[in-house]
């Protein structure tokens, strides 16, 4: 019977990538195109990212759903920004924002941002985060990624996970405040 | 003003979808794209690994120590063994044809006085960006170096010392292969391809070699005109 489970979970894999890779890689090309600016690179980049995927199939419930789509486009959008920095020997930088360290969190003001209009004027604020930023508080409370799960995704330190959200959180703050 | 758990998992979802929106927004101007053959090429490649179960991959790494055993055993008796009757024919003529060419490039015992090599001594000048080993068995007649990446893509290089002792007979599938003839640093090579997966069959005076492995064909040449062996004489 475990025999036979595995099997099916595996054919559930493999059935899985290729819908993927049908569905997605003109996207997934078009979108590296538009980081990199060469096709020969954009493809290395859909490859490379077919491959994070594989890695990651597990986690990809379904295989059409938005969720699903914005998995791959945080995983081409970074391989294709890797091989950018590559090329051009730039290292990652993420901005911090000194004044924000150290702020506290005061639980009593938890009941702003309640009504859907609330709710959206945060969703933008999250939308424009700088990249890291925003891939590391999607992928934690969109995708319910562990920090493990995201530090692996993004080649990152655990503790390194744990300040971006923190900083992100603080920058959402000041901007929202 | 705090911003909570609560409030970004609730924010989240619509956060995505903005994002995306935006993404689309970006790759408008992206124009439509024909994927090349190389990608195309890689790409089903990717998915034949992956169609395969983790039991294939275990069975498919079992039959690869198989035959380097086989390979080994072949080299220490000097025989070869047909094993599948309806790849006799073929079988046969690629074995001469190797035979031919071994006669040629030295592999016959009493042809030519053998150079005297080291094989641990030997130089793999080129390995392919991202595979490391992933086992070797290295000794002063024989070398085994299986390499592989996070991808399933692998290649393995074999060094076979011949001298009067041992016959050079390596077998190799050519059940409905493309066979083709090149040149290796100037040495006489043959290349097998199945599918996607490859043989690389050439000597160096009297090391035989294979490289085999489901790599690109450039590559594979690549990695092959990178191998050194290190003779006495020279």
């Amino acid at each position: 019977m475990l025999f036979l489970m595995m099997l099916i979970d595996s054919e559930e894999d493999r059935s899985k990538f290729e819908i993927l890779y049908e569905q997605y890689r003109r996207y997934m090309f078009r979108i590296a195109m538009q980081i990199l600016g060469n096709a020969q690179d954009a493809e290395d980049a859909v490859h490379e990212a077919f491959i994070k995927i594989i890695k990651n199939l597990d986690k990809i419930s379904d295989p059409k759903c938005p969720q699903t789509k914005h998995f791959i486009v945080i995983i081409v959008r970074r391989t294709a920004i890797d091989m950018m920095r590559q090329k051009s020997r730039e290292p990652e930088t993420v901005t911090i924002d000194d004044e924000t360290e150290g702020v506290l969190m005061d639980g009593n003001e938890t009941d702003v941002y309640r009504t859907a209009d609330e709710r959206l004027v945060l969703a933008e604020a999250m939308a424009k985060l700088p990249d890291t930023y925003r891939d590391v508080i999607l992928l934690k409370y969109y995708h319910d990624f562990s920090d493990e799960m995201i530090a692996d995704q993004m080649g990152m330190s655990v503790a390194n996970v744990q300040k971006t959200i923190q900083r992100a959180r603080k920058k959402l703050e000041l901007e929202l405040g | 003003m705090v911003i909570t758990d609560e409030m970004l998992r609730d924010s989240a979802e619509m956060a995505a979808a903005i994002y995306l929106e935006d993404i689309e927004k970006q790759i408008a101007d992206v124009p439509g794209h024909k994927f090349s053959a190389r990608f195309e090429r890689r790409m089903r490649r990717l998915i034949r690994v992956q169609r395969r179960t983790p039991r294939m991959n275990v069975f498919i790494g079992a039959m690869q120590k198989a035959a380097v055993f086989f390979a080994v055993l072949m080299l220490g008796l000097g025989i070869v063994t047909v094993s599948v009757e309806a790849y006799r024919d073929q079988f046969i003529k690629f074995v001469k044809k190797v035979t031919r060419r071994s006669t040629t490039y030295e592999y016959r015992i009493g042809n030519v006085p053998y150079l005297k090599a080291d094989l641990r001594k030997s130089v793999i000048g080129y390995v392919p960006k991202g595979f490391s080993i992933f086992k070797s068995d290295i000794s002063e007649r024989y070398l085994y170096i299986y390499y592989r990446d996070d991808a399933n893509y692998n290649f393995s290089i074999q060094l076979i010392y011949v001298d009067s002792n041992s016959n050079g007979v390596i077998s190799i599938d050519t059940e409905n292969s493309e066979m083709k003839d090149l040149l290796i640093n100037s040495y006489e090579a043959v290349l097998n391809t199945k599918e996607d997966e490859r043989q690389l069959l050439w000597s160096i005076n009297n090391v035989m070699c294979l490289l085999a492995g489901n790599i690109d064909e450039a590559e594979m040449i690549h990695i092959a005109e990178k191998i050194e062996v290190l003779f006495d004489s020279e």
